[in-house]
């Protein structure tokens, strides 16, 4: 109610100041002129300018654009009221010329008053009478009326309750949707950001293995490409080797046929003889010294003498085709 | 047809007997021809052995030893006259020198006259491109008279040093010569050293003598004479002191061959009828039979362990050779190269047996008794009766050179050959004697 005067002070201070003069007509005319029935009569007395009374402010809190609102509209008022007090004072003037006249016009009518109240006399008995009925009347439509109200009322409140628990379930389930869509697009999110995480996860997985791919298929390409490399360089080492295994074949072998050439003895040897010549060289193939070495058993001595009789005579041996295959000391198996 | 292996043997000899014995008789020597040697003969230098401080010695042992060496085939042994140097000890040699002659050994050595006129013998043998001294050895004591079988010993030695088998120069050949003299022919059993020298005659006969052969010490010849005008054996020693007739049984008394041993003698013998094998006891003269086979069993050989007998027989029809083991009395027939295979002789080492093969004429096969190989050694068109030396080697077999009779030696590959003939007569029935010094253990 409080609330209700401080947010209208005007309203509610217009209705107070309208009650009290009302309140102050009805009881003037009700003692000074306990009945006054003129209505379309009563008018100039009723319009009397009065300026409303000024109630005390109360004390309240007000922002700037308000305080600015009601600046303004008291200095609208402000104007007003000097436009009205002008206006009033004209009223006024004119107001004393008429009262002359009403005075004359009330003598007039006081003697038709006369005859009128006893007229009105009877009309008041028979109105009151009429009242009382009506009352009575109103007294049941209003019981009805609020009984009705009271019903509608509690309808109202019901309905009220109702639209109000509605609204609050609705409100509840409309929270529980909007958290549980919190929820789930939380959820969502959750999963959405593990989802791109996983995905992340999986790319960054993906990207390592196929760096790592990258990596060995970088690394088994240095691979091949050294293998190949090794293999050439091993083949070249090899052919060389062959070569050079061929070319010490074909001098072993040539120095062999020279021993061979050279070979001769009056003793008849076994052709299963065997022995292993070693034979020390100088680089002109002018021979150092010879031995004999692992002999069979069919190898007599006059084999071994033989073969190294033939290593000696045919020194100078034949000189090798390249440096590298020149050994100092020669080993090679001589048969008959 | 049955007597066709033995039918030379058996010829129709029916003159009266003159025998001789006739040790000192002193015959031409038998020459030796030498046909066919080694086409790699070793070129060897031999120095003459001089007398230390005298000169020239009464035997040549150094052209002794060359020529042994040469007759070998082994061996071509260089002029005298184009030695470099004659150096008598190691030190002194000059091995370039022998180098450049191409020569591979270089045999030099001495004689040292000894006060009681013997010598004694310095042998060298050097490896001119080893530069080695192989061999060097003093023989001393040695006779004048003697120096000849020295130098021979002294060839055996060295033979081995250079072939790795003992040679066999220091040994004796036993032979029949036939002499035409007049009207008549004279037979003569005759010895000589294996390079033909020193010949003598040990029997001398107007009547076939045959199939002489050795005593296993060199002492005796066991031989048949028809000089009974019909087969007899005879055992006669070298020294001509023994002469006696150990089988003059009926019929066939031929082929007498020692054992190793020398205490058996193996023979043929028909006293039974057909020829049989025998083998008599020489301590008692005993006499045991060997084979019974109406066929021809003859021509004994004993292996060299004396556990069995080659023999030559036709009891398969031609004349092939079978082998008896005495300690089981198994035959099993040993040749069958060709259709006429005879005369088998076994080597004393016991690899090789030698035998007539009948193959466009007779000719020397030889079969490799560790394989069984069998190889044609000769290409002639008689050869008959081979005898292989003691080093089994070589082996002599006699031959006929247009209608002339002469002793062939060829090596047991048959790549040398040697003749050795006489100027006056035919020689035949060779028998190669043993060692006169057995050489030393190996």
């Amino acid at each position: 109610m409080i609330g209700f005067i401080k947010r209208h002070p005007y309203a509610v201070g217009l209705a107070i100041t309208f009650h009290a003069v009302i309140a102050v007509f009805l009881i003037g005319n009700f003692w000074s002129k306990p009945i006054v029935i003129a209505v379309e009569d009563a008018g100039p007395a009723l319009i009397e300018p009065k300026v409303a009374p000024q109630m005390p402010l109360t004390t309240m809190t007000v922002d700037q654009a308000l305080i600015d609102q009601q600046l303004e509209r008291i200095r609208e008022q402000e104007t007003q009221r000097q436009a009205e007090q002008a206006r009033q004072l004209a009223e006024a003037q004119e107001r004393e010329q008429r009262i002359a006249q009403l005075q004359r016009q009330q003598e007039e009518e006081s003697r038709r008053a006369d005859q009128a109240r006893r007229e009105a006399e009877q009309e008041r008995q028979r109105i009151a009478a009429e009242r009382q009925r009506a009352e009575a009347e109103q007294r049941r439509a209003e019981e009805a009326r609020r009984v009705a109200a009271q019903a509608e009322q509690q309808r109202a409140r019901a309905e009220q309750e109702r639209a109000r628990a509605e609204q609050q379930a609705r409100e509840t389930a409309q929270q529980a949707e909007r958290q549980r869509q919190a929820e789930e697009r939380r959820l969502a999110e959750l999963t959405e950001l593990q989802k791109q995480a996983e995905a992340e996860r999986v790319r960054e997985e993906q990207r390592q293995l196929e760096l790592a791919e990258q990596a060995r298929q970088q690394e088994a390409e240095r691979a091949r490409q050294a293998a190949i490399a090794e293999e050439e360089a091993r083949q070249r080492e090899a052919a060389r080797q062959r070569e050079i295994r061929n070319l010490r074949q074909s001098y072993v072998s040539s120095i062999t046929a020279k021993v061979r050439e050279n070979w001769r003895t009056p003793a008849d040897i076994s052709s299963d003889a065997q022995c292993e010549l070693v034979i020390v060289q100088e680089r002109d193939g002018s021979v150092v010294s010879v031995r004999t070495e692992r002999c069979n058993a069919p190898a007599t001595e006059q084999f071994k003498q033989a073969a190294e009789r033939a290593v000696l005579r045919a020194s100078p041996l034949p000189q090798a085709p390249v440096p590298e295959v020149y050994e100092r000391t020669i080993r090679f198996v001589f048969k008959p | 047809m049955r007597y066709n292996a033995v039918r030379y043997k058996f010829a129709s000899w029916t003159a009266g007997l003159v025998m001789l014995m006739a040790s000192q008789f002193v015959q031409a020597n038998l020459v030796i021809e030498i046909t066919e040697g080694f086409e790699n003969a070793i070129p060897v230098a031999v120095v003459p052995f001089n007398v230390e401080g005298r000169g020239a010695a009464p035997q040549d042992v150094g052209e002794i030893i060359q020529n042994n060496l040469r007759r070998s085939g082994r061996f071509a042994p260089v002029a005298t006259n184009r030695l470099p140097q004659r150096p008598t000890a190691f030190e002194a040699v000059v091995f370039e020198q022998w180098q450049r002659l191409d020569v591979d050994h270089l045999i030099m050595g001495q004689l040292i006259l000894r006060p009681d006129g013997s010598y004694d013998i310095d042998v060298r043998l050097v490896d001119v491109l080893r530069r080695q001294q192989v061999l060097a050895k003093r023989y001393q004591q040695v006779p004048a008279n003697r120096l000849r079988q020295a130098a021979h010993q002294i060839s055996d030695e060295l033979y081995h040093e250079l072939t790795g088998v003992w040679g066999a120069f220091n040994t004796r050949l036993a032979y029949v010569t036939v002499r035409e003299e007049g009207n008549e022919r004279s037979y003569s059993l005759d010895v000589s050293d294996s390079d033909g020298h020193n010949p003598r005659t040990v029997l001398r006969s107007r009547m076939p003598i045959m199939s002489p052969r050795w005593s296993p010490d060199g002492r005796q010849i066991a031989y048949v004479s028809f000089e009974a005008g019909r087969s007899i054996i005879v055992l006669q020693s070298l020294d001509g002191r023994s002469r006696e007739v150990i089988a003059e049984f009926t019929g066939i008394n031929s082929t007498p061959v020692w054992s190793p041993d020398g205490r058996q003698l193996a023979m043929t013998l028909s006293k039974d009828g057909s020829a049989n094998l025998y083998v008599m006891n020489m301590a008692n003269r005993q006499l045991r039979q060997l084979t019974n086979h109406p066929a021809i069993d003859t021509e004994p050989s004993w292996s060299p362990d004396g556990a069995a007998l080659y023999f030559n027989s036709d009891r398969r029809g031609q004349p092939q050779i079978f082998k008896l083991d005495l300690a089981t009395n198994v035959i099993t027939r040993v040749s069958f190269e060709g259709r006429y295979n005879a005369s088998p002789m076994v080597s004393p080492n016991g690899r090789h047996l030698a035998m007539v093969h009948a193959n466009n004429g007779f000719n020397i096969g030889i079969m490799d008794l560790t394989n069984g190989d069998f190889r044609q050694v000769t290409r002639t068109s008689l050869a008959e009766s081979p005898s292989f030396a003691p080093n089994s080697d070589m082996l002599v077999y006699a031959t006929n050179n247009r209608g002339r009779g002469e002793l062939a030696v060829i090596s047991v590959d048959g790549r040398a050959s040697q003749v050795l003939r006489v100027q006056d007569g035919q020689v035949r029935e060779p028998a190669w004697g043993p060692y006169l010094t057995p050489p030393r253990m190996q």
